[in-house]
């Protein structure tokens, strides 16, 4: 039973689309773009990693393989003595072949330093970092203010300007060239990063957890392990990425202080393939996808500790 | 159980003097309440027994043992917060427990242990929740549970209610005063609130700019308080203040402001001649004025309301007399209007007397 009366309703106006539309399809637009932006370089590099040398410089662009050539992984990883001479290089079209350069075979070494390094810098540094944070944000002590400020003072100073007293120092301490020179390098530059990562994150939580663990039975350092580290994970695992990552990419120091493969790292040995005499441009992609793996790898393993609200329901919000 | 001494206790931020020459015994079993409005030291009073804050000057003993340096987890106190600090990370089973592991207790007597205190506090089917999905009362009861199932020698409480609802507050409350009874521990608590210092203490501390202003039972705190600052703070509706003089009226004395004459006897008789000339402030609780019977004490007077407030189960009224302005409690069944003339009397012995310059109750 209809229980209206009166006048059918008036029937809506009809509305343009485009003034609801339009701006949605600008921000679609937009983001495309920057997807595009952002991964493009990456997709190229995969791509091109598997593509033959004539598939890379052939105009107009090459993007997808015709066919997966895995040549150069197998060349990284199962380096054969068959390296590319001069003579074997002039006898081939350039345009055709897949030159394994001569340095290939410190790939895999460069890779093992880039790992050794760059794990024992991130454990140093949640290490070194997690105390210091801890005792500068909580502990209320004579030259605290003093410490913090020199230690954030340190990372004023360019890089650039400390290459050369490493360096001195190192080759004092008989070090140049070795892995270890490379962790004291790179702990020193990360360091104040990562503290003043782990300071900021320690200072937003609630004091009465520190106090509830310490009227609970906590020494200084219980409340560290079983409250301030559970809780600051977020920030933890975001400095050990950013130490790690830190020193996987750091190539000005790792140039100056190495020259064997005995310290050398993935970025200066990559590097090298450039003025390799047979440049090949999909094997130095290659080797561009095998550096960029690990990181990667590293980043979605322990994606799921970045995430906030770690402190729900600790205190009254 | 454990017996607290505190012996000229002071607490210095810097320039700023937090607590002052505190001098405090706090005994065994006991229930104390530290009372004051925000920022008086009482929680920094708190904070330096649980060890949590290094004392300035004095001495802090436990059981006649000093504890000036001894760090909170070996002092066996139990600490509630305002704000429940409950570990986020951790279950409500492993939050009660987390005491108890740090002091290495056996597996089975933490088991036994934690689900007696869940059962006594009527959180058993909450163990396996995080704090994030409990309400605020739940997480307060965890946060008790926390500290009573580590037997300490001392509880310690920092306003655990004052982030509770009304109805929650009240039977929290009645947790707390009914954990005290059955427990007998030593109980060190600090509020804001005086229905709850009421309520819970065997005695109060007032506290004001970190000092102490009174310590008694509540009985002697609200009937008998020390000075202006005491007399103001306990009380709702608060006591009527007068400002006024002693006056000779006949052979006696009486005190008056305008067309308020009220005569003295006996004790306040007594603590008037002293006075001497010197100007009084007139203390006076609402439920101390008579309206319901003419006769008998300081006389009969009148006063026209202004103002009605009813409450329910009482009502509160300003009325004035001349040009002092008063506030009255009546019983629900009184009728009030404003406009209505009121007649009320003050019967003996209820009025309290300050000198006006210091603010300290006149001796006897």
């Amino acid at each position: 039973m209809n229980v209206l009366s009166g006048p059918a309703p008036a029937q809506a106006p009809h509305k343009p689309i485009w003034p609801v539309l339009a701006p949605k399809l600008v921000i679609l637009t937009g983001s495309l773009l920057f997807l595009a932006y952002v991964l493009g370089p990456i997709y190229w590099v995969f791509a091109s990693s598997m593509m033959s040398e004539s598939e890379i410089v052939s105009k107009p662009p090459n993007w997808v393989p015709d066919e997966l050539n895995l040549q150069n992984f197998r060349s990284i990883f199962f380096y054969s003595e068959e390296k590319v001479t001069y003579e074997t290089r002039r006898a081939t079209d350039p345009t055709a072949g897949s030159f394994v350069p001569s340095a290939a075979q410190n790939l895999v070494p460069a890779l093992l330093n880039s790992l050794t390094v760059g794990a024992w810098v991130a454990a140093l540094n949640i290490l070194l970092s997690l105390t210091a944070a801890y005792a500068i944000a909580r502990i209320r002590f004579r030259g605290r203010n003093a410490a913090l400020y020199s230690i954030l003072a340190t990372r004023v100073i360019p890089d650039i300007a400390l290459v050369v007293p490493l360096f001195l120092v190192m080759r004092n301490l008989d070090l140049v060239d070795s892995k270890l020179a490379l962790v004291i390098s790179y702990l020193a530059i990360t360091l104040p990063f990562t503290m003043y990562i782990l300071i900021n994150y320690f200072e937003s939580i609630p004091v009465d957890l520190e106090r509830a663990a310490r009227a609970d039975g906590c020494s200084h350092f219980q409340v560290l392990w079983h409250v301030f580290l559970p809780i600051g994970m977020p920030a933890v695992v975001a400095s050990l990425l950013f130490a790690f990552l830190s020193s996987w990419n750091e190539f000005l120091l790792a140039l100056i202080l190495t020259s064997t493969i005995n310290g050398q790292t993935l970025p200066i040995v990559i590097s090298g393939f450039v003025f390799d005499f047979t440049t090949s441009f999909s094997f130095i992609n290659a080797a561009g996808v095998v550096a960029i793996i690990p990181p990667v790898l590293l980043a979605i393993l322990f994606e799921r500790h970045i995430v906030g609200g770690l402190t729900a329901g600790a205190v009254k919000g | 159980m454990a017996h607290i001494s505190c012996s000229h206790l002071s607490k210095n931020f810097g320039a700023v003097s937090v607590v002052r020459d505190l001098n405090l015994e706090v005994h065994d079993g006991e229930f104390l309440v530290l009372l004051g409005p925000s920022g008086c030291g009482k929680t920094t009073t708190l904070n330096i027994i649980a060890g949590l804050e290094d004392l300035s000057e004095g001495e802090l003993r436990f059981d006649g043992k000093l504890v000036n340096f001894v760090p909170p987890h070996m002092r066996n106190i139990a600490m509630v917060f305002q704000s429940y600090a409950l570990y986020p990370q951790k279950s409500v089973y492993d939050n009660i427990a987390f005491g108890l592991t740090l002091a290495r207790t056996p597996r089975q007597e933490i088991d036994q242990r934690v689900r007696a205190a869940a059962a006594q506090l009527e959180i058993a089917h909450l163990l396996d929740r995080k704090p994030g999905q409990l309400s605020g009362g739940q997480r307060q009861r965890v946060a008790l549970g926390r500290a009573i199932v580590r037997k300490p020698s001392v509880f310690l409480m920092d306003e655990p209610l004052s982030n509770l609802d009304a109805s929650l507050r009240v039977s929290t409350r009645a947790l707390i005063k009914s954990l005290h009874q059955a427990l007998r521990t030593t109980f060190v608590y600090v509020t804001h609130d005086q229905a709850e210092a009421m309520t819970l203490a065997d005695r109060i501390v007032v506290m004001n700019q970190g000092v102490v202003q009174q310590l008694g039972t509540p009985y002697e705190i609200y009937h008998a308080p020390r000075n202006v600052f005491v007399a103001a703070f306990l009380g709702s509706p608060q006591m009527n203040f007068v400002e006024g003089s002693i006056q000779p009226r006949g052979a006696a004395l009486a005190f008056v402001q305008g067309t308020l004459v009220l005569p003295l006897e006996g004790d306040d008789l007594l603590r008037a001649r002293r006075q001497g000339a010197r100007p009084v402030l007139l203390g006076l609780r609402p439920e101390d004025i008579d309206v319901r019977q003419g006769g008998g004490g300081c006389g009969l007077m009148e006063a026209l309301i202004t103002l009605v407030a009813p409450l329910g189960s009482e009502t509160h009224v300003n009325a004035r007399v001349g040009e002092v302005e008063l506030v009255l409690r009546l019983d629900k069944e009184t009728p009030a209007a404003v406009g209505d003339v009121l007649q009320f009397s003050i019967p003996r012995g209820r009025i309290h007397l300050f000198d006006k310059e210091t603010g300290i109750v006149l001796a006897a």
